[in-house]
């Protein structure tokens, strides 16, 4: 019994859970007393199974679907996704404006609005899309809020640095924490961005790491800015 | 001398030989490459994990006497021929025979093996249902997790899972794959947190 084989037949994860053939549970056996990789491997996946059974037990793990209906089918091919996602990056900015907008008229974050009364131009990056963060110069007084996707990585702060395609850095934002959705939102006031490309980049840390200790980079999102007709 | 870059049946042939010509050093070796597997292989069939540590001991026992009387047929099939003996002393066992029957080597043998030996002994299990949460979360589509959940926790097969969630044997397999690397990598980040490992003895009297 050889490691492809094992692998490829989830020898292991049968072996535990006792769905292999007395032949099969022997040849197993004698190949994992010989091999202590082989062994630890098997460590490892009792261990796994273990963690999913508590998990599970705890609650939190995620609920098997349902067998699909016909129709899932049909809706979740690329071009029904494609048509979904614009239409939820164009109510996700919708929603993110008026949150935006409420939290200015209760007097909220004075860090975002130091430029005085912004008309706000909030951005989502569309992912698969030629050019998704493309946004008209926006006039002095106004915010672009660029909403941005951590990930699903266990971070808490995340800086956010807007650089010129040139390199130079037009903004810095540090210590910030997903708000709306759980995205990060960076108010960039309007006289920062002139007609051109730029680039944001966002790294993620922990509150408990050492200060010596350099964020993780998530992610880098282009944006262009042209000038209005 | 047997080394960790030599084959299995290399190996095992040496130890067997040396063990033959009197070699303690071979005998503690034996124990510390098999012992391990062999308690996890019965501790699997006993479910009990006192009575696996004994058939352990009873194992390394009958088989060390055996090779210094005279040498295996096959010196190479040394893991085949230890998991014969668990199993024998197994069925022994459950028939009632006196397994202590099996002791009477005059000669007492000391081995100390590295019981702590597995690279996540000090990762606690709220760590490891910790580091499923995170593996989870990180996964890139639900389709995936749905996949993990029907593997380890419905215990239903690959056929059924690839049917049930329209993905490939090749799928099915990286999904597999990358999940146990990533815990891998999360449980070691544990262990280094939890600091340096701890080592007990164990004895063959």
């Amino acid at each position: 019994m050889d490691r492809q084989q094992i692998r490829e037949n989830q020898i292991v994860e049968r072996y535990l859970n006792g769905t292999l053939s007395s032949a099969e549970e022997q040849a197993f056996e004698e190949a994992y007393l010989a091999d202590p990789e082989l062994e630890q491997e098997l460590d490892l996946a009792e261990r796994l199974r273990t963690a999913f059974e508590d998990f599970h037990e705890a609650g939190s793990a995620p609920r098997t679907a349902p067998p699909r209906p016909r129709w899932l089918d049909v809706v979740s091919s690329p071009r029904y996704a494609l048509a979904a996602s614009l239409v939820a990056a164009v109510a996700l900015v919708s929603a993110a404006g008026l949150y935006v907008q409420n939290q200015a008229l209760r007097g909220g974050d004075g860090q975002l609005f130091a430029g005085g009364q912004p008309r706000l131009l909030p951005l989502v990056s569309v992912r698969g899309a030629a050019n998704p963060n493309e946004i008209g110069v926006p006039g002095r007084g106004e915010l672009a809020v660029l909403l941005l996707d951590p990930g699903l990585g266990d971070y808490e702060v995340y800086s956010a640095v807007l650089t010129r395609s040139d390199g130079s850095e037009v903004l810095r934002r540090e210590g910030l924490t997903p708000t709306y959705e759980g995205l990060v939102a960076l108010g960039v006031p309007g006289e920062m961005l002139s007609p051109g490309t730029y680039e944001i980049r966002l790294s993620g840390g922990r509150r408990d790491w050492p200060s010596t200790r350099e964020l993780d980079e998530l992610s880098r999102t282009p944006l262009t800015v042209v000038a209005r007709p | 001398m047997a080394e960790d870059s030599d084959s299995e049946p290399q190996i095992a042939a040496d130890l067997c030989a040396r063990i033959h010509q009197g070699s303690r050093d071979a005998e503690e070796q034996m124990v510390r490459r098999y012992g391990t597997a062999l308690l996890r292989l019965l501790n699997r069939r006993t479910r009990d994990a006192e009575l696996a540590l004994d058939l352990r001991q009873d194992t390394f026992r009958v088989a060390i006497e055996r090779l210094r009387r005279s040498v295996l047929e096959d010196p190479a099939g040394l893991a085949p021929y230890l998991r014969a003996v668990a199993l024998n002393l197994l069925v022994a066992q459950r028939r009632k025979d006196t397994r202590r029957a099996t002791t009477a080597d005059s000669e007492a043998i000391e081995i100390a093996v590295d019981e702590g030996a597995g690279p996540f002994d000090n990762v606690s299990r709220e760590q490891m249902r910790q580091a499923v949460g995170v593996l989870l979360s990180e996964l890139g589509t639900p389709r995936d997790r749905d996949l993990l959940t029907r593997f380890y926790i419905q215990d239903q097969d690959k056929a059924t899972i690839c049917a049930a969630l329209d993905v490939d044997s090749l799928h099915f397999n990286r999904v597999l794959f990358r999940a146990k690397e990533r815990f891998r990598q999360l449980l070691l980040q544990a262990e280094q947190r939890a600091g340096s490992s701890s080592v007990a003895a164990f004895r063959v009297r």
